[in-house]
């Protein structure tokens, strides 16, 4: 049946995710910024970010167990090691080995369910900008206007054939 | 039950057919059969799993790699050539357009002439003036960006909104191509833009997800449809889905009367009379629902007296160059996902014997991915290094090849995951194809001296068959095609074939642009009633 919105059939129409699983979610995301020293003011996306994890609960139903025991996983590894040497193990190269007191299911869901795609998310909301682009696949460049300049880089004017 | 026109398929060609005839009489009776399912389109949540994961939304509606040893597998294969099918077509309403990158080229003239041109392939039934105003009305119909000042093919008409400029990797190839006589120009493409004529559609935001346009700034058939249905009072145009036409009904006397379908969702044959029937399946869909409807007259599959039907497959084998840029100071990366730059200099009449060729720098043509990088946990140091280091180059094109008896579409026995027929695909390269992919691996080489890289050994080459053609071709001979040049099927005068399957040649470009000129033309014919069987012109096709 069409629907207006792609929702699993499984997934709440509203997703619950607790204000702690939330505020540790968020922190996460800034922390990634922090960790590849991205510039711009990470508080702009927030809203996005809620969004984003709505969407991934409305999209699979599961993300909201992946979203718990990630949070649980994440605090314990920062009760552990403390905030910067807990990030610092969580996104930098891994060894290949669990840092504890993580087992490798409870990192392979941190890791794949929420740093990657925070990842995908950070890079394309504006994070790219810091690798010399002004325009990235999966960002809102903005449309080609007359008169404006373009929203991408371009080369000088084309001598065209 | 009854209806004036049964149209087959949801793609491009459907869609302007449908629009077309309807603009001109919008209580016209139109039945739409679409085999496959609705895929949500522009859905914010979607397109967020696409950025996340590259999947998208239609991708359990292509086909599945052929079967080998460790896997099921759907269809065959029995050419030389890989001949691929899965990722070349999506089944799903909307058709192809699901996915196709939105290249829009026009053919050049001497391609409806190329046998008599060359020597080689064969005659469209009419030249490129006869289409040239249907290419205006196409290009406007699926938005095209493009330069209308580029006469590299005659227009009477510009594009509707301006082109994009070349990026800034793309610079670095037309500067290449300058310094070795290599014409080169904007590549149309398919992305709506902004101009001065108010649409209700979106303009292409420039996000660089285009397999999957949140705003639909990229033609997808079915939005169109969606659209255009939504917009309109259109009391007799009703569209099916998980409708599997199994055959077309013969009703005797040179006429069919309808045709008969697998409704997927209950597992019953339903039989549709209609007054008028158009196959735009695609070119190999089309070719096998003929080949499974026999009529008096037409024993081995309506149109087929000539066993021309599934025969002279062609398509476009698509090549990329690795090169190697020993340095990467501007941090050239892809910043759109559409190439904007292409070279025609070599789809000329001197190169047609040969086959013609185009030259696309991609949308990535410098590899960069910091995605990876970043998941894979490198700092931020190493990054930026790579990012100004060494970096891999890609240039993509496309080649033309010519249509042989024994390169051909058939039904294979089995059902594909959708519940369409399998296909078996046979086709092989002519003896002459590497050496012309030597004298193009010679040109990629020079192109990227000039730019200060160096070839990274022999293209990789996809015989895959996203631009099949003329497996139902155009000729007003019914010894050497399917159908005339009204896209009428011989012998028949109310079976239209409106796909790629009816283009005796593709040239070098992508045929879709042509594809919406010819259903445009074919709508016109039949709402003015200028097409042959309208005026009784009904052929009489040997026994």
């Amino acid at each position: 049946m069409y629907r207006s919105r792609a929702r699993h059939n499984l997934s709440p129409v509203v997703p619950r995710i607790a204000d702690e699983d939330l505020q540790t979610l968020w922190k996460l995301f800034v922390a990634i910024g922090d960790h590849w020293e991205m510039r711009e003011d990470a508080r702009t996306y927030r809203l996005r970010h809620e969004a984003f994890l709505g969407n991934r609960i409305a999209m699979n139903p599961l993300y909201q167990g992946y979203y718990h025991k990630g949070c649980e996983a994440l605090r314990s590894l920062i009760e552990q090691h403390g905030e910067e040497e807990a990030y610092r193990l969580l996104l930098g190269e891994q060894s290949g080995q669990p840092p504890p007191p993580l087992d490798s299911g409870s990192l392979e869901i941190l890791r794949k369910r929420l740093v990657e795609e925070f990842i995908a998310v950070r890079l394309a909301l504006g994070g790219f900008r810091e690798f010399g682009g002004i325009n990235y696949r999966g960002y809102f460049g903005g449309a080609l206007l007359p008169g404006a300049p373009a929203p991408y880089r371009t080369g000088e004017a084309a001598r065209e054939s | 039950m009854r209806v004036e026109t049964v149209i087959i398929g949801s793609g491009v060609a459907a869609a302007a057919l449908s629009q077309r005839l309807l603009e001109l009489d919008p209580q016209a009776s139109i039945l739409m059969l679409e085999a496959g399912p609705r895929v949500k389109t522009q859905d914010f949540g979607l397109w967020e799993n696409f950025l996340i994961t590259r999947d998208t939304p239609y991708k359990p509606y292509l086909d599945l790699p052929f079967p080998a040893q460790d896997r099921e597998g759907e269809n065959a294969n029995t050419g030389i050539a890989s001949g691929e099918m899965m990722d070349a077509r999506v089944m799903a309403y909307g058709g192809s357009t699901l996915h196709w990158g939105g290249w829009s080229f026009r053919m050049k003239p001497e391609d409806f002439r190329q046998a008599s041109t060359s020597g080689v392939g064969t005659d469209w039934p009419f030249g490129y003036d006869v289409l040239e105003p249907y290419y205006g009305e196409a290009e406007h119909y699926l938005a095209v960006s493009g330069d209308s000042a580029d006469r590299t093919v005659p227009r009477t008409r510009d594009y509707p909104f301006p082109a994009f400029p070349y990026t800034l990797q793309d610079r670095d190839f037309a500067n290449a191509f300058d310094g070795l006589g290599i014409t080169h120009g904007h590549l149309p493409i398919a992305r709506r833009g902004v101009s001065a004529v108010p649409s209700r559609h979106a303009p292409c935001q420039t996000t660089g997800t285009c397999k999957y346009c949140p705003f639909g700034a990229r033609f997808v058939a079915g939005d169109y449809l969606d659209d255009f249905r939504a917009w309109n009072d259109l009391p007799n145009f009703e569209i099916r889905l998980g409708a599997i036409v199994e055959t077309i009904i013969a009703s005797g006397s040179g006429r069919v009367d309808g045709v008969i379908y697998l409704d997927r969702d209950s597992g019953e044959e339903v039989t549709v009379q209609a007054d008028r029937v158009v196959i735009a399946a695609g070119a190999v869909e089309s070719a096998k629902l003929l080949l499974r409807s026999p009529a008096p007259g037409h024993p081995n599959g309506m149109g087929n007296q000539g066993d021309m039907v599934g025969r002279n497959l062609i398509t476009h084998p698509f090549f990329r160059f690795k090169g190697k840029l020993l340095e990467n100071p501007k941090k050239l990366q892809a910043e759109m996902d559409f190439p904007t730059l292409v070279s025609r200099h070599f789809d000329t009449e001197a190169e047609q014997a040969k086959g013609k060729f185009v030259l696309v720098p991609p949308a990535e043509a410098v590899k960069v991915d910091f995605l990876g990088q970043m998941r894979a946990g490198k700092s931020r140091s190493t990054i930026e290094a790579a990012l100004t280091g060494p970096a891999e180059l890609q240039l993509h094109g496309m080649i033309e090849i010519f249509g042989r008896p024994g390169n051909r579409i058939e039904n294979l026995i089995g059902r594909n995951r959708i519940g369409l027929h399998q296909t078996q695909v046979s086709l092989s390269p002519d003896g002459d194809h590497l050496a012309r992919m030597d004298e193009i691996r010679a040109i990629a080489a020079s192109v990227y001296v000039a730019m200060g890289a160096e070839l990274l050994g022999p293209p990789s080459i996809s015989w895959r068959i996203d631009h099949a053609a003329s497996t139902c071709r155009m000729s007003d001979d019914p010894a050497q095609g399917v159908v005339n040049s009204d896209l009428q099927v011989h012998g028949l005068d109310n079976l239209y074939v409106c796909s790629n399957a009816v283009m005796p040649s593709i040239g070098a470009v992508n045929p879709t642009v042509t594809l919406g000129a010819l259903a445009l033309r074919l709508g016109d014919r039949l709402a003015n009633g200028s097409d042959r069987a309208s005026q009784g012109l009904t052929e009489q096709v040997p026994v």
